[in-house]
């Protein structure tokens, strides 16, 4: 099958992006509807990797988008989602509910007037900018306000006559337990007075980002964003283990939280939340030691036998033809971060049965 | 292959609005953080008066009277520290009234000899109607060509050619992009511009000056 | 007559900021020269109060260019070759990680690189803070005695902090962004 050959009406499809400058994962609900969870551009390019997919399977389906969901802030996980937006003029916005809190705002709007740039924070200005401007020229403020992401909270729930079957998009985090702790970290975040101005830069641990599950009549995908695991009751993995709302229905795709990261490890998850041998999608994060290392992706295998990678996590670094920068930087540490935007598409027909679902692996994507 | 090659490169912002000289003394800047203190502790003083200051630090130079100020770049820097400069100014002078920003770009290109040199003002200013009429050898002194963009409103970019005073057989390109300040919002439209548009400005400059060498080394 | 809606160079541009030095002198007396073969500092100068409004207006606009080319006293000239702009991500004992962007030639990947903290000026190092950004060149600077040297280096930049005031302002508006996005 060709990559521009859109899905069939009835066909569930998860397809994840990565790495370019981050991570985006589409999902098809049938019926030419779509959600869109995190946004990332390819590298040397200026169109979001989500744009540039739908254009290629049709233009209709950018009228498709219903849903714009930002996992958490960090720079690497919506490098473009407000040109995404903009583009994806029926779809709603959706976050976390930390990031809807006046703290989080007041943050955005210093960045915005900073003189430095290319934060995940910029981005969530552009957000709120194209949300203003579609406020402003719509009288119903619920169309246009964000849907706030919090533990076991239906986003989006698609039950028309004409639909053949359901789609539910629900948040399995954050906990209160972590909304509280994100918030006690954005307040860190803030600037003292006469602080130099500096980038708000990505700060680990990440316990508190936007973990979905996906229902596409009985076809399930658990997006596991960047959660980590703490180890903590009412935190992370934990909290959402101690919902009792999914242990019947467990899905049998998996987004790998943290780029296979030992500390987004569960193993209560592949236990509790997944069928037997799933299937398992990470995307590579070279950045810092370069995730996922070898012994991630061996205990990754152990989980699964069909394990996708949207890319090599080692990236060639670039040559330069000046011989006096060449001769500077050979004895540096370096690494280069971004890569081929790979993208693995998993398809899988609703009404059928006995349909197993299809792989495609395309730009470099691999099974591990 | 280009037949000439850059010697010298700089940059500058001009201002142009309402200034008081007396306040840019260069400790005003290491008090706000703009400079390090030791490039302000060695920065050499030339004017200072209620109508004129100027001054040079290891970087920059910088001249302000009551309706213009001037900073520019010495050959020693890269220009992006002074765009963070002048951004960080008028930051901190979030208020000064400002009508409008000239981003420019300074280039000294040197010739390998005279014969190209010289072809390059043949074909922007030809010699053979002024041979004849004008005694000795008549030559380009200086180009000035202008256009105005559709937006924003009232920009502009200017270039001028001269024969360079600093480089032997060389040709001196000054690119002028000129911006007017939005009704309303003054100061602030013009730091958005120069913010976002600095480094595309700078670069078109280059680009500007190396396509007119390339158009003059070519043959025809 | 000037036109001062201009905001090209005034100052003799094609000496890079040493018009002032070739300002012809000799119309006005302001108490020390400004020629260009003065090679020590000047201490600080004021005009007379006197001056007359022409010679002052002199002294501040750009004057016909003298005939003899001449090095810049003082700057010794860089030729970049290659220009980065880094943030520092993390900062380790006597090292910083940062990320940084290739503005020589954008269509090359980012790439993490590792900084000694030797590497920065003294007055620079108050400043290696994650999300701090940078500067980071590699190219050729030539000494006004004409002296080559390869260059390798890194300067940060120094941005305003925030007042109390900003801060308010931006708790304002994040109430009022609020309000029309938030509420019923």
């Amino acid at each position: 099958m060709s990559l521009t050959t859109p899905p069939h009406f009835d066909e569930f499809e998860v397809s994840v992006f990565g790495p370019g400058r981050g991570e985006c994962i589409l999902v098809h609900l049938g019926y030419n509807e779509w959600c869109m969870i995190d946004s990332c551009i390819g590298s040397g390019r200026s169109v979001p990797a989500a744009v540039e997919y739908l254009r290629e399977i049709g233009q209709a389906s950018l009228q498709g988008v219903l849903l714009v969901l930002a996992t958490h802030w960090h720079d690497d996980h919506i490098g473009g989602i407000a040109d995404c937006l903009r583009e994806f003029t029926n779809a709603k916005f959706a976050c976390s509910t930390a990031l809807g809190h006046e703290q989080f705002l007041t943050l955005v709007q210093l960045q915005t007037k900073s003189l430095q740039g290319n934060s995940g924070v910029d981005e969530f200005g552009k957000v709120l900018n194209v949300l203003r401007e579609r406020r402003l020229g719509e009288i119903n403020s619920s169309k246009v306000a964000p849907i706030f992401a919090i533990q076991d909270r239906p986003l989006m729930h698609r039950e028309d006559p004409g639909r053949a079957f359901s789609a539910t998009i629900t948040a399995l985090s954050p906990s209160d337990v972590t909304v509280r702790l994100a918030l006690n970290k954005i307040a860190e975040l803030m600037p003292r007075t006469n602080q130099p101005q500096r980038r708000i830069t990505n700060r680990p641990p990440n316990e508190s980002s936007v973990v979905l599950m996906i229902e596409v009549g009985d076809r399930r995908a658990l997006l596991g964003a960047d959660l980590e695991h703490s180890g903590q009751l009412g935190e992370g993995w934990l909290a959402i283990l101690n919902s009792s709302q999914l242990k019947h229905r467990p899905a049998q795709i998996f987004k790998v939280p943290h780029h296979g990261s030992p500390n987004a490890d569960c193993p209560e998850v592949w236990e509790g939340l997944l069928i037997p041998d799933p299937i398992a999608v990470l995307t590579p994060f070279t950045p810092g030691r370069g995730l996922p290392q070898e012994r991630d992706i061996s205990r990754l295998k152990t989980r699964t036998t069909n394990l996708l990678c949207t890319a090599e996590p080692k990236v060639r670094l670039p040559k330069r033809d000046d011989k006096v920068v060449e001769k500077k930087l050979k004895n540096r540490k370096r690494i280069a971060v971004d890569g081929k935007l790979g993208h693995v598409r998993v398809r899988w027909p609703v009404n059928d049965e006995t349909a197993a679902p299809s792989i495609e692996l395309f730009n470099g994507a691999y099974q591990v | 292959m280009a037949d000439y090659e850059l010697k010298l490169s700089g940059a500058s912002v001009v201002l142009v609005g309402s200034f008081n000289p007396a306040i840019f003394q260069p400790e005003w800047f290491a008090r706000n953080g703009l400079l390090p203190q030791g490039e302000v502790d060695s920065a050499e003083m030339q004017v200072i008066h209620p109508q004129l200051c100027q001054f040079e630090t290891e970087r920059f130079t910088f001249q302000i009277t009551t309706d213009r100020f001037t900073g520019m770049t010495k050959p020693n820097t890269i220009a992006d520290p002074l765009r963070d400069l002048i951004l960080g100014t008028f930051f901190v002078l979030e208020h000064t009234p400002v009508t409008a920003m000239g981003m420019n770009r300074m280039l000294h290109f040197a010739f390998p000899n005279e014969e190209a040199w010289h072809r390059l003002g043949d074909k922007l200013a030809p010699k053979a109607p002024w041979k004849g009429i004008l005694e000795g050898r008549p030559g380009m002194r200086n180009l000035e060509i202008i256009t105005f963009r559709e937006t924003p409103k009232g920009s502009s970019v200017m270039v001028k050619i001269q024969p360079s005073v600093l480089v032997p057989l060389g040709v001196y390109f000054e690119v002028n992009d000129h911006n007017l300040a939005s009704e309303g919002t003054g100061l602030k439209s013009l730091m958005e511009i120069l913010r976002g548009e600095w480094e595309s400005s700078q670069k078109k400059g280059d680009e500007i000056a190396r396509h007119i060498l390339d158009w003059a080394a070519a043959e025809g | 007559m000037q036109d001062t809606s201009s905001t090209g160079q005034l100052l003799k541009a094609d000496t890079l900021g040493e018009s002032y030095r070739q300002v012809d002198t000799s119309k006005f007396k302001i108490g020390h020269e400004l020629s260009a073969g003065t090679r020590q500092s000047l201490p600080q100068t004021t005009l007379p109060q006197e001056m007359p409004a022409n010679e002052r207006e002199f002294l501040t606009y750009v004057t016909r260019p003298t005939p003899k080319p001449h090095r810049p006293r003082s700057a010794s000239i860089l030729r970049p070759r290659q220009i980065w702009e880094g943030t520092v991500v993390e900062c380790e004992n006597g090292s910083f990680l940062a990320r940084v962007t290739d503005k020589t030639n954008p269509a090359n990947t980012d790439e993490l690189v590792t900084f000694e903290l030797e590497e920065v000026s003294p007055e620079d190092k108050k400043l290696v803070q994650p999300g701090a950004s940078f500067y980071w060149t590699i190219g050729v600077e030539s000494s006004p005695a004409g002296q080559i040297q390869n260059i390798d280096r890194v300067i940060f930049r120094r941005l305003p902090g925030w007042s109390a005031s900003s801060v308010r302002a931006a708790e304002r508006e994040a109430k009022e962004i609020a309000q029309l996005l938030f509420s019923e």
